[in-house]
């Protein structure tokens, strides 16, 4: 093999390497593959030239250029400063109708900005090549920050000019809180305790008798009613005094039980 | 006769050409001797540098990340800006580098560049201008041709070892890698390779007499043209950054 041969197998060698990677890099494109529109933002959140294209989420085009254009107006009126050529895939143009809306999109852990469009519906026209149409504006998240720091601020100066009576509402709150507490803790004291329990069981029993005896006394029965009475009396010695005691004096009642 | 300088003998390499013109026997001779031979000792090395890039970019990735999604991408972008080219270089550094140096050194010793001179003939037109052309012409073919193997590597290794399409791989390397790599990598290829010849045709115009003298013209060559290689690289990155 001579070395001119050598020499163009070197250089055949380096024309397919240059294939390979303009390929890999999608550079190649057969005329009339793709249709290309116009879509006017006025903010486009980072997406720049070689941005993908989506529609319902299939890579379909790429953003070819951002131009800025000022002072143009929208047949609504509205000015919008920014235009986005993109190309779109023949196939997918069809999907893509008067009334399809055109979102700035973040992917990936990177955040990569791609464009997606969404189909519109049967009833609209289809979009014609080269045609300008309005895109959704990506929500600014600057401009939230700044209006939540700005909403923040508000909060603050409110608390602050109001502070006395925002404290005594808080006190009061923290009083009535404390108040139930008591009452809460005063109510299982009573509902644990067992020979309380007891108690309140014989006396509701003791109630029970006494309704009878004073039915019957206004019946004039006095015999079965000293029964009924001694029944009674009977059922009080079961009742001991200390209880008794004990019970008043947690309810804050001074009284002197002799049984 | 004073002693020659390197920034002398690229001067009157640079005179000769202007006057002379190029050998292009010579440099006919010469690409096919310092492109064509080396061709395959750096496919194998690019092929196989490309693969363990991914590999070890991968492990990493899942090691960090517990994802190597973005590894095709990133790899892809060293492999372009970076990785082929400077294998390129320092393999040719090593193989033609040496060669150039113990070739001139043993003409210098043996009297054949006094002999050149005798005849009238430029021994910078004669021995450096026809090698520093072949390499700067190599040097970009060989830049394109490390290019395309280790990217077909890198999407062969992603397909079949990360379990990746290859597709992703090429969506990847859209999303990281530009066109403006590539002529950067280009310019790299035919900076560093012209380095190589300048420096060890210096050596070899240097060599002192004896065996021990052209082994010493080998090692300094070799060892000062890696070492432009990656200084090179460093202010090449540097400036081709402000191109970002």
């Amino acid at each position: 093999m001579n070395s001119q041969l050598k020499i163009a197998i070197l250089f055949i060698l380096a024309g397919l390497s240059v294939v390979v990677f303009v390929s890999f890099l999608g550079k190649f494109e057969i005329l009339g593959q793709y249709k290309r529109m116009i879509i006017a933002y006025n903010f486009v959140g980072g997406l720049e030239e070689g941005s993908h294209v989506r529609l319902m989420g299939v890579k379909v085009g790429k953003v070819e250029k951002v131009e800025f254009k000022p002072g143009y107006k929208t047949s609504s009126g509205e000015e919008v400063n920014l235009h986005i050529h993109i190309k779109v895939a023949q196939s997918a143009w069809p999907v893509i109708r008067e009334d399809s809306q055109y979102f700035i999109n973040m992917a990936g852990i990177i955040g990569e900005k791609y464009l997606e469009i969404s189909p519109g519906s049967q009833q609209a026209k289809s979009v014609q090549p080269g045609m300008v149409v309005r895109g959704v504006d990506p929500p600014r998240v600057d401009q939230l920050i700044s209006q939540g720091y700005a909403l923040a601020g508000k909060i603050l100066s409110v608390v602050e000019t109001n502070e006395g009576s925002v404290t005594d509402t808080i006190g009061s709150i923290s009083d009535l809180v404390k108040s139930l507490n008591k009452v809460l803790e005063t109510i299982d004291k009573v509902t644990t305790k067992r020979e309380y329990s007891d108690l309140v069981s014989k006396f509701s029993q003791l109630s029970g008798e006494m309704t009878v005896l004073l039915r019957d006394a206004n019946k004039g029965n006095i015999r079965d009613t000293l029964t009924t009475m001694r029944n009674l009396l009977k059922k009080l010695d079961k009742i001991e005094e200390k209880e008794i005691r004990d019970f008043l004096q947690e309810e804050g009642i001074k009284a002197r039980v002799a049984l | 006769m004073a002693r020659l300088t390197f920034l002398s003998m690229c001067y009157q390499t640079i005179t000769s050409f202007l006057t002379s013109g190029v050998r292009m026997t010579e440099f006919m001779q010469q690409l096919e001797k310092l492109a064509y031979r080396s061709l395959n000792i750096i496919i194998i090395c690019v092929s196989f540098a490309a693969a363990v890039t991914i590999l070890e970019a991968s492990f990493h990735m899942k090691l960090v990340l517990h994802d190597d999604s973005l590894v095709p991408g990133f790899a892809a972008m060293l492999i372009v800006r970076e990785l082929a080219v400077v294998v390129m270089s320092l393999l040719l550094a090593a193989k033609i580098g040496a060669g150039i140096a113990a070739e001139v050194g043993q003409m210098k010793i043996s009297e054949q560049i006094d002999a050149l001179k005798l005849l009238g003939i430029n021994p910078f037109n004669y021995l450096v201008l026809p090698r520093l052309l072949a390499c700067l012409v190599g040097g970009i073919l060989l830049a394109l041709i490390a290019n395309g193997i280790c990217i077909l590597t890198a999407a062969l290794v992603t397909t079949y070892s990360l379990d990746q399409s290859f597709s992703f791989f090429q969506t990847s390397f859209r999303r990281f890698v530009l066109i403006q790599d590539l002529w950067f990598s280009l310019i790299k290829g035919m900076v560093f390779c012209g380095v190589i010849p300048l420096i060890s045709c210096y050596f070899g115009f240097i060599c002192e007499p004896g065996a021990h003298g052209v082994g010493r013209a080998t090692t300094k060559s070799v060892v000062s043209s890696s070492i432009a290689i990656i200084v090179l690289d460093f202010l090449l990155t540097l400036i081709f950054s402000l191109f970002y």
